[in-house]
């Protein structure tokens, strides 16, 4: 794993540019696997991961582009299992969430607050919660990130085309949650 | 096109604005910490303190390492979402509009009867076992379970009492060889406060037990109850109902409890290797490459590991963790994609002395389906 036997300098660069590429990416990280999880202490443990892991792989990359896309990979690839481990209880409280029964859309901070500003922002979110993994993750990158086509192909290791079907789906899917509810 | 174009203007402002919101804590220390392969040498440890030294002003203040929020220190997971790390705009006292918990769901999975209020909250459970060959030297290993009427919007008071509840009596299944040292004791109450979390029993214990044994069956509760409340490491008071002095004579109740004060101390308390992915009988999909994930504090980091598919080894091989011992490191085991069935990985530690005896080890059991 490790490449034992040269630490020292070799220990130091790795260091250093972790240090530099913290800084550049540790809260856009976070953010983004906020929004992918909507759970601050998961979001963050996840982010520490894909650091302390690239830490471990900084010899093989020493680019900053490479490891910026490997940061990205690692935190979509354990937001995501993250997600699946969520099981059962999750998939019903998906159910239940943004429906009649679902306390949060029933008695959010106050009903003034979501009548001037926050109804249709977390309207949005919620119907965006509950797209499948992939057609969410398509849209977060392209809206949030910013990314395009071939960088989300490549961050989520699926063709150019499924990009493209997960975010006309999921644009689709959100127009209609979001009326519904 | 206008209504995707509407969508789309609408869904940018709302991840915007919803993603400003988090303001996460800083780790950097924590992650140099973990990705060293050693505990550092001199050199390097100063120029990381340098390089970090913002992180390490958080240190000195007794905050636990890169976690400025007081968050659950549990190693290589966190217990409970972290409380200040998310701003409470949206939705408060009630469930967000989105999931929300750090908690891996276990397979004996709450059925969705409880109320409508709220799905049952999965709670962190530490149990005392051995953890090795030798039989007399006991650490803690943690379990996720629910408790019937827990939800996940119960208030601290309930869930420290339940996650204490299930230490002190249940058997999950699949976890045999767990001790149940706090048999004849009964548990009367669990107060919480900022401050203080206190623990009422019924009585001492039986002093059947070596004393280590008995210093850990108590912190296994100092763990549950702090990991369930999921503030930080709120000291721990027990009191005794029937007036007795001390826990098992050994422990004395006039003094607080609390977890080692550091993560390379966590080894006084937790067994040297947990698996923490997957979670025990976790079913998991056929056709996608599983990583077995956990944390290791073991001799020159060196974590050997089996892969038993319905008790026959088809696989196995040995990693490095990220550190070795004293400190507590992590390390991913992948295993490609097994076909479907039921597997048990086994993950351990040979004996530094003569590289047979089994010094520490952790089974978890698992599905492919």
């Amino acid at each position: 794993m490790t490449a034992m036997g040269e630490h020292g300098s070799a220990q130091r660069s790795a260091d250093d540019a972790v240090t530099e590429l913290y800084a550049a990416h540790w809260q856009p990280l976070v953010r983004l696997a906020w929004l992918l999880l909507h759970d601050a202490g998961e979001a963050e443990e996840i982010v520490q991961d894909a650091f302390v892991a690239l830490h471990a792989h900084w010899s093989d990359l020493r680019d900053p582009i490479a490891a910026t896309a490997y940061l990205r990979k690692t935190v979509l690839n354990r937001a995501r299992s993250a997600l699946r481990h969520r099981g059962v209880e999750e998939r019903w409280a998906a159910a239940v969430r943004g429906g009649p029964d679902d306390p949060g859309t029933r008695t959010g901070v106050s009903a003034e607050d979501a009548a001037v500003a926050g109804l249709s922002r977390e309207t949005l979110l919620a119907a965006l919660a509950r797209l499948p993994a992939r057609q969410r993750e398509v849209l977060v990158l392209r809206y949030y990130l910013d990314l395009g086509e071939a960088q989300i192909a490549d961050a989520l290791e699926i063709s150019a085309g499924s990009v493209k079907t997960h975010a006309s789906r999921g644009l689709a899917a959100l127009r209609l949650g979001t009326e519904r509810t | 096109m206008n209504d995707d174009e509407h969508t789309i203007a609408a869904l940018r402002v709302a991840l915007d604005e919803r993603a400003a919101e988090i303001e996460p804590g800083d780790r950097l220390d924590e992650i140099l910490e973990r990705a060293r392969p050693h505990r550092a040498a001199g050199v390097n440890r100063s120029w990381l303190l340098l390089a970090a030294a913002a992180a390490v002003l958080a240190v000195v203040a007794g905050v636990w390492l890169g976690l400025p929020d007081g968050s659950q220190p549990v190693p290589g997971g966190i217990d409970r979402p972290l409380p200040s790390a998310t701003p409470s705009v949206g939705s408060t006292a009630t469930e967000p509009p989105a999931p929300s918990t750090s908690e891996p769901t276990p397979t004996p999975t709450p059925t969705p009867t409880a109320t409508t209020a709220g799905a049952l909250a999965v709670l962190p459970v530490y149990y005392v076992a051995p953890i090795g060959d030798d039989a007399r030297m006991v650490r803690l290993y943690r379990e996720w379970l629910t408790s019937a009427g827990v939800t996940r919007g119960a208030d601290d008071q309930a869930r420290a009492r339940a996650a204490v509840e299930l230490a002190m009596t249940a058997v999950p299944p699949g976890t045999d060889g767990y001790l149940r040292t706090w048999d004849g004791v009964d548990l009367l109450d669990v107060s919480v406060t900022d401050a203080r979390i206190t623990i009422t029993l019924s009585g001492p214990g039986t002093t059947a037990f070596p004393e280590d044994t008995e210093r850990v069956t108590v912190q296994q509760l100092v763990w549950t109850a702090q990991a369930a409340v999921g503030k930080g490491t709120i000291p721990v008071r027990f009191e005794l109902a029937d007036g007795s002095g001390a826990m098992f004579g050994t422990q004395p109740v006039d003094r607080t409890y609390n977890r080692p004060a550091s993560r390379d101390l966590y080894h006084e308390d937790l067994a040297p290797i947990w698996v923490t992915t997957p979670t025990r009988g976790q079913v998991l999909p056929a056709g996608r490459a599983v990583t077995v994930r956990g944390e290791a504090c073991v001799f020159e980091a060196t974590v050997s590991w089996e892969l038993l598919r319905e008790g026959t080894v088809v696989d196995n091989g040995f990693v490095t963790a990220s550190v070795g011992a004293p400190d507590r490191g992590t390390y991913d085991i992948r295993l490609g994609s097994p076909r479907p069935g039921s597997y048990t990985v086994r993950v351990f530690e040979l004996s530094a002395e003569d590289g047979r005896r089994v010094s520490a080890e952790t089974t978890m059991p698992f599905t492919v389906r």
